[in-house]
């Protein structure tokens, strides 16, 4: 639903390449990616998303409030935006004929996603703390039964 | 040769309407040069004033800084996306940043946060195209 939401604002500004949507706490993969990105820029995006963080924590130490920062990066051949928002980062690419006012008006519509994407992550973490959990019980009640069992067997030795 | 005299009145030209202050730094962070909007208001020297202009000093020594590793950051982009960086404009809460290079320096205006992206854009564009002769480098292209 989201990456088709994505999708609708991606197509909705003429030159604009890709959307990534990034965790700062999860630096490995994006959330969602949409848009199609050649595969050196989809690994230089994927190699200095630690780039992109330092840059953001940069960027507030120049803020009071920590509110929603943008940075804007002129290339010759593209644009690149970032808009961050508490732990969320979106990375928009855009080719230099892009329309830049009508890419940094995205950021009305990404914001929005911002509660709904913690919301699902903080909802993926609890299922998989819970998925840890239960291995972990029965790991300890593997381990619980072969004690006893071993146990048991002494016992009937004795 | 660097004509200090003519770099201070230029970037005293730039800084002007809603745009607070312009600084000139090297590309590894250490000021050459800077103009501040109420510097240019308070031109009488006082006791208090010099004090004021030592925090100022404080504050665009730690500027630069961050503007320089802002930079380099979005530099090192440029080699992936085998491109060329032109500018990188910071929009905080506080202030609205352009940072561009020209020759090995690297040109910052600080602005308001109210100012027009394009007006920023085009200011800093007029200025490192002007700041090229002053200072006998070739900008980047």
């Amino acid at each position: 639903m989201l990456k088709k939401y994505l999708t609708s604002l991606l197509e909705s500004v003429n030159g604009c390449s890709a959307i990534l949507v990034y965790d700062t706490n999860k630096e490995s993969n994006p959330i969602f990616r949409v848009g199609e990105l050649s595969e050196n820029e989809t690994n230089a995006i994927k190699q200095n998303i630690g780039v992109f963080n330092s840059s953001i924590d940069r960027a507030e130490k120049l803020s009071k409030t920590g509110s929603s920062k943008t940075i804007m990066a002129n290339y010759n051949n593209h644009q690149l935006f970032i808009f961050s928002k508490g732990t969320i980062v979106f990375i928009v690419v855009a080719t230099s004929e892009a329309n830049t006012g009508s890419i940094l008006n995205l950021k009305t519509y990404l914001e929005p996603l911002v509660g709904e994407l913690l919301t699902t992550n903080t909802l993926n973490d609890a299922t998989s703390l819970a998925g840890s959990l239960q291995n972990t019980s029965m790991i300890a009640n593997n381990f619980y039964n072969n004690q006893q069992q071993s146990f048991s067997q002494t016992n009937i030795r004795k | 040769m660097l004509r200090p005299s003519a770099l201070r009145q230029l970037l005293s030209q730039g800084t002007a309407g809603t745009i607070q202050a312009t600084i000139l730094t090297t590309r590894s962070g250490e000021y050459l040069d800077y103009v501040l909007r109420n510097d240019l208001q308070n031109q009488s020297v006082s006791s208090s004033s010099l004090n004021q202009s030592q925090k100022n000093q404080i504050n665009v020594k730690s500027l630069c800084a961050i503007i320089c590793s802002v930079y380099q950051s979005y530099q090192k982009l440029s080699h992936a996306f085998a491109d060329i960086l032109n500018y990188v404009i910071i929009d905080c809460d506080m202030y609205r940043l352009a940072i561009r290079p020209v020759g090995n320096h690297l040109i910052c205006i600080c602005a308001d946060s109210n100012t027009g992206l394009g007006i920023l854009k085009l200011k800093i564009n007029s200025l490192a195209d002007s700041l090229s002769s002053i200072l006998n480098f070739a900008i980047y292209s």
